[in-house]
């Protein structure tokens, strides 16, 4: 991993890590458009850890899976480091996605019959990595979330908390502009859950990595920088 | 992409791939299974299949002719003159002629059958040795009457040797036939299922002097069989017993043509299996994917575009059912390479060859893309979100 240099050297380069201006997204139900996000806009800059709260409805996984390039905006403006992601076509999304995004599901989303280490290199497998780049980029990956010794242990093997340390793991090893979390403790206990958390927050504070964060927890709220309230699509 | 990332990109995924296969190994067994099962039955056909393709080609060039009553009913029966054999050499264009009786008694397994086949020494060797006769064997044979000559699989399916004296017994209570085993005849002759006694002899035994299955004939060259058939059959076409004289390969095609028949039936019986099993790889395929439907959205975005999951998919498919294939096609090989498949009297044992196996086994291939199509593009049709909402 290139690891913070790499992070701090690219928010040098350019400005806002996500720019987005007058974005709406609406949904076709029954022939009737059902809008989700209104006119919002929102700025991230590198380095920042934003919390996304609001009630059920509000449109925060639809934001997330907008800034991941999951889903296509119905209007409006998303740019990531000055590149408007309705230009890409769908391969380059793909790619874009691969190099530049890590995620963190709420169920974690490892591959139960693969081990750590195989969860964390899965997103390696699109890169031109040799296996032993790609293994020392998992283990070091797996050494920052405290799993250094669960390397060849399975998912089903490991606590909900040690799960979503894998996940985080496999978020990090392509050194991502930006860590994309949603509800990640939201299926852990308060112990487990004050852990991820915690390396949230470390990775944030120390490696300069990027979180935007969906979350229901106040307390998983209070560990951002910055808190962005959604109601109804709208920035609260 | 270039080929050669495109194949290291594949090569990094299989593991990926064969950890898929594992991960529900009782379906991937029954899969595995089914495959093989249908790929042993359509392999199986199809070196039936070209075992009858060869014997018809292996007579295609052969200056033998057979001259048979006209009368084609009961065409097994002694019911030609002997007689009808004597002279033959004066037509232009024949070399020699032997008069042949057929002799079907029972097998040493029940239901089976064993074959005997009386001939005049002196003429029909005039024709040709069987393979494998020494000369001490062939001595032995002329000199005495019950002595036989016998096909090496024929002493393997019987229990026999050189030397033993045995009975063909005689069916719905007909006589045995007693004889010596004074020779073998090797594996691969056209005698190598029969047991070979002199004409004389076996008349002794069954009864019916003078009248034999057919006669026996090899002209100079086969470019004249035709010919030579022509101008026998009108030297008795006036005769108490008309004749037929055709060559081997239309001797032959009753039986071959009745088998190709009943082939062709099973060869569609054959595709029809691997038909079943492709819908059931497919079906296979299609409970994985939806088992991990989420996994997949998880790939999807992490970076894995459409064609990389539904490769993937299809890679599954084609994996089990390669795997399935070559296990199937392989044991019909080792059954089929053995000599051990025959119908008794048939005068040749099924066979098979590496290009039939290799043939069968390669449908393998289009039968898991084929499979893998409809749950992989099933798989990527789904929107990246909804997968990961899906509830496992």
């Amino acid at each position: 991993m290139q690891g913070s240099a790499a992070r701090r050297g690219r928010a040098e380069s350019v400005g806002a890590l996500v720019e987005i201006r007058g974005l709406h997204k609406s949904y076709w139900r029954g022939g009737n458009e059902v809008p989700v996000l209104s006119d919002l806009s929102l700025t991230i800059e590198h380095g920042d850890f934003v919390a996304l709260m609001g009630p059920s409805g509000s449109g925060k996984s639809t934001l997330l899976n907008l800034i991941a390039g999951l889903d296509r905006p119905s209007r409006g403006s998303l740019r990531i480091e000055g590149r408007e992601l309705a230009h890409y076509a769908e391969g380059e999304l793909d790619r874009w996605r691969n190099r530049s995004i890590g995620f963190v599901f709420q169920f974690y989303n490892l591959i139960p019959v693969l081990s750590a280490l195989e969860n964390v290199e899965v997103p390696l497998l699109l890169t031109e990595h040799g296996a032993t780049e790609r293994r020392a980029r998992c283990e070091a990956a797996l050494r920052i979330v405290g799993l250094a010794h669960r390397l060849e242990h399975r998912p089903s093997e490991l606590s909900g908390g040690e799960q979503q340390r894998v996940a985080i793991a496999r978020a990090l090893v392509n050194d991502p502009l930006l860590v994309l979390a949603d509800e990640p403790t939201g299926d852990l206990d308060g112990e487990s859950a004050e852990e991820v958390l915690a390396l949230m927050e470390e990775l944030n504070s120390r490696a300069g990595t990027t979180f935007v964060m969906v979350t229901h927890d106040p307390r998983a709220a209070a560990r951002a920088r910055r808190l962005v309230h959604l109601e109804k699509g709208r920035l609260a | 992409m270039s080929a050669r990332r495109l194949v290291a990109e594949l090569a990094r995924s299989l593991p990926l791939l064969a950890r898929q296969l594992r991960r529900s190994p009782r379906r991937t067994a029954l899969t595995f299974l089914g495959l093989a099962i249908a790929f042993f039955l359509f392999t199986s056909l199809e070196s039936v299949l070209y075992t009858m393709g060869q014997v018809v080609q292996g007579t295609a060039g052969d200056a033998l002719l057979f001259m048979r009553p006209a009368e084609r009913e009961g065409h097994w029966l002694p019911r030609l003159p002997a007689r009808y054999a004597d002279g033959l050499e004066s037509v232009p264009g024949v070399v020699a002629a032997a008069p042949v009786r057929f002799h079907v008694g029972a097998g040493a397994r029940e239901g089976s059958y064993a074959v005997a086949v009386g001939i005049e020494p002196d003429a029909h060797l005039a024709m040709g040795l069987p393979a494998g006769v020494s000369g001490d064997e062939l001595r032995a044979f002329f000199a005495e009457r019950r002595a036989a000559l016998v096909g090496e699989r024929l002493l393997e399916d019987s229990g026999w040797e050189v030397g033993d004296r045995v009975t063909i017994a005689g069916r719905e209570g007909a006589g045995g036939l007693d004889f010596e085993i004074v020779g073998d005849i090797a594996r691969g002759d056209r005698l190598d299922r029969v047991a070979v006694v002199s004409l004389d002899y076996l008349e002794d035994v069954l009864g019916g002097a003078g009248r034999v299955t057919y006669v026996q004939i090899r002209v100079r060259d086969a470019l004249i069989a035709p010919a030579v058939a022509e101008a026998l059959d009108a030297r008795f076409a006036h005769a108490a017993v008309a004749t037929e004289t055709v060559t081997e390969k239309a001797h032959l095609a009753p039986f071959v043509g009745g088998l190709a028949d009943a082939m062709a039936g099973l060869r569609a019986v054959g595709l029809l299996a691997l038909g079943v099993t492709l819908l059931v790889v497919a079906n296979s395929v299609a409970i994985g994917v939806r088992e991990r439907t989420r996994e997949i959205g998880t790939l999807r975005a992490l970076g894995f575009g459409r064609g990389r999951v539904l490769a993937l998919v299809m890679g599954e498919a084609v994996a089990v059912a390669i795997a399935g294939g070559a296990a199937g096609a392989a044991a019909a090989w080792a059954v089929f390479a053995s000599g051990s498949v025959a119908i008794p009297g048939a005068g040749f044992a099924f066979a098979t060859d590496a290009s039939v196996v290799l043939r069968s086994a390669l449908l393998a291939v289009p039968l898991g893309l084929l499979a893998g199509t409809p749950p992989g593009l099933g798989a990527v049709r789904i929107p990246i979100t909804d997968a990961l909402r899906h509830s496992d």
